[in-house]
């Protein structure tokens, strides 16, 4: 099983970009984004899941993304992550990382979210869900 | 998304999908300090990560999201910790080092016993040979049974019975990556594992706790291995104590040691252990019991080979899930990559010295020893960790096994060797 395991770690790797797009808003917010009030009726810690139904990606991964003022962040300090969400809940995100990139759409209602996701190639896609929890516990 | 970050998520996945994770001191020192700055030099690869695309161009970055705060921890002294106990359940644990407690925790009768490894997503094997086994009416009612980490996980199951054998199936089978692990934790672990902490609380219950109390009742042993970290001693949860208890705090205290003897340090948080010594409350810090070896037979004294112990058995069954041969691999020159194939290996060397231990002991004591490991022939890809179609037909393997005339070894397997030179090497240097 060890000679998989990089193999799986890479495809985590681009699972975080993933989940990034998944709940991040396509590239850099606009001007107009920017200037309106911030939407705060999805803020919190959201679990993300992505599933792949087609290609050679892991077939489901679990990731934490905060929202706070309806921007987007992965819930560690180390992504690079950005976006906003819109006011009804509507997302649509891009992510790119190493040459490789991919898109992301859907919607959060209420306490929950759900959409699709591929890569720009093509090469996987399939459905993510997000369900927002309650802050970490120690 | 920076070399910082890249290394962390392949580091987590790397260590969630090793079956162990025996952390080398200087990494274990780099993610502490990790913890604390994440720009600590043990971690390396921040020197080369490049500043952020919004430093770049001047933007204003946005703050980063806060990290809740952990909690300072109440000192305690190793005096303190060497006498500490579960309040309230007093004989729920013993050190793993004590002959002593070991000894006075064992069945009154001998009988057969049965330890279970750790092994991560590859228990599917040992949870698929145990069905099997049962399912040809071959498993007996094992009257002590062992568990670390994912042997941990299924040991309560198999101890309970045979009706908790589609449990046993479906905890196996049916779950994904996202049932165990989320990513995006930074601290004190890669990842977090209440997916996992809340699957344990779904499938460890009230019930299955009364099951295990009344056959514990009944005279038979149920054991897991945790690692203490502050001690850096290895813990034994007589689980089948704790079920005996009954109420709220045993069943919270069961679900929280399952979990940590399954948490891979550095990987998974680690279980916070509420204690008591002295009446002074404070908590202990316990990792994957792993990290004390990869099964659990006997105190490791009793099993040296320089020892006259003798175990009060009637058979010993080892079931190993984890492959034992050497998976070649050229290693990129890239932290997880390294860290990965050498855990592996490391699980590997471990697994198999504990087996010729645990044979050695067996033999002295006139015990029949039997072994189950998964089988080299066994190469269905993973496509990810915890890929439910891998996990699947490594049950089924498993489950064949079970039901096989022979499913284990009275011996060690041989140990494991490099591939054999091709033909045209051996005729040019005369190797045989």
């Amino acid at each position: 099983m060890q000679n998989v395991l990089l193999k799986n770690a890479l495809r985590l790797l681009f699972g975080a970009t993933l989940a990034g797009l998944l709940l991040a808003s396509a590239g850099t917010p606009s001007d107009a984004a920017r200037r309106a009030s911030p939407v705060r009726a999805f803020d919190g810690t959201w679990s993300v899941v992505i599933y792949t139904e087609v290609g050679d990606c892991d077939r489901s991964l679990r990731y934490s993304v905060r929202i706070a003022d309806g921007q987007v962040y992965a819930d560690q300090q180390n992504y690079q992550m950005s976006g906003v969400v819109a006011a009804n809940g509507v997302i649509r995100v891009t992510v790119a990382e190493g040459g490789r990139s991919a898109s992301g759409a859907g919607r959060l209602v209420g306490n929950n979210g759900s959409g699709r996701w591929r890569t720009s190639t093509g090469e996987c896609g399939g459905v993510w869900t997000a369900v927002r929890r309650p802050s970490s516990e120690y | 998304m920076t070399l910082h970050t890249r290394w962390t998520i392949c580091a987590a996945a790397a260590l969630i999908s090793a079956p162990l994770f025996a952390p080398s001191p200087a990494w274990a020192q780099g993610l502490s300090a990790a913890a604390k700055s994440q720009s600590h030099p043990q971690t390396a690869i921040p020197v080369r990560a490049k500043p952020s695309a919004a430093a770049k161009v001047g933007k204003t970055p946005r703050p980063a999201p806060t990290q809740p705060e952990l909690p300072p921890r109440v000192p305690f002294t190793a005096a303190e910790d060497a006498v500490s106990g579960i309040p309230g359940i007093p004989t729920a644990r013993f050190w793993a080092d004590s002959d002593t407690d070991f000894r006075n925790a064992l069945p009154s009768q001998p009988g057969p016993w049965l330890a279970l490894s750790s092994g991560g997503e590859d228990g599917a094997f040992g949870a698929g040979l145990l069905s099997g086994l049962a399912a040809a009416g071959k498993r007996p009612d094992y009257a002590v049974v062992t568990g670390v980490s994912t042997g941990a996980l299924m040991a309560p199951f198999v101890f309970a019975g045979r009706r908790y054998d589609e449990e046993l199936r479906k905890q196996y089978t049916n779950v994904t990556a996202a049932d165990i692990f989320e990513a995006g934790k930074s601290g004190e672990s890669f990842v977090d594992s209440w997916p996992l902490r809340d699957l344990i609380a779904k499938e460890i219950t009230p019930r299955l706790l009364a099951d295990i109390a009344e056959e514990h009742r009944n005279g038979r042993r149920l054991f897991v291995v945790s690692s203490n970290l502050d001690a850096e001693r290895c813990a034994v949860w007589n689980l089948g104590e704790i079920a005996a208890h009954g109420g709220d705090a045993a069943l919270k205290l069961f679900r929280s040691v399952v979990l940590a003897s399954a948490s891979v340090p550095g990987g998974f948080p680690p279980v916070m252990i509420d204690v008591e010594a002295n009446g002074k409350h404070f908590q202990e810090m316990h990792v994957d019991g792993g990290v004390c070896g990869q099964f659990f037979v006997a105190p490791l004294a009793l099993m040296a080979a320089t020892s006259d112990y003798r175990l009060p058995a009637t058979q010993l069954d080892v079931v190993v899930n984890t492959g034992l041969q050497p998976d070649f691999k050229a290693v990129e020159r890239f932290a997880p990559s390294i860290l990965t194939q050498a855990v592996g290996m490391a699980v590997k060397v471990d697994t198999r010295l504990m087996l010729d231990r645990a044979y050695i002991l067996a033999k002295r004591s006139g015990v029949a020893f039997n072994v189950a490991t998964i089988p080299s022939s066994f190469n269905v890809p993973s496509q990810g960790s915890f890929d439910p179609k891998y996990m699947g037909a490594l049950f089924d393997t498993g489950y064949a096994i079970g039901q096989s005339a022979n499913p284990f070894s009275s011996e060690p397997p041989p140990y494991p060797r490099g591939p054999a030179p091709p033909a045209s090497h051996i005729e040019k240097t005369g190797a045989n």
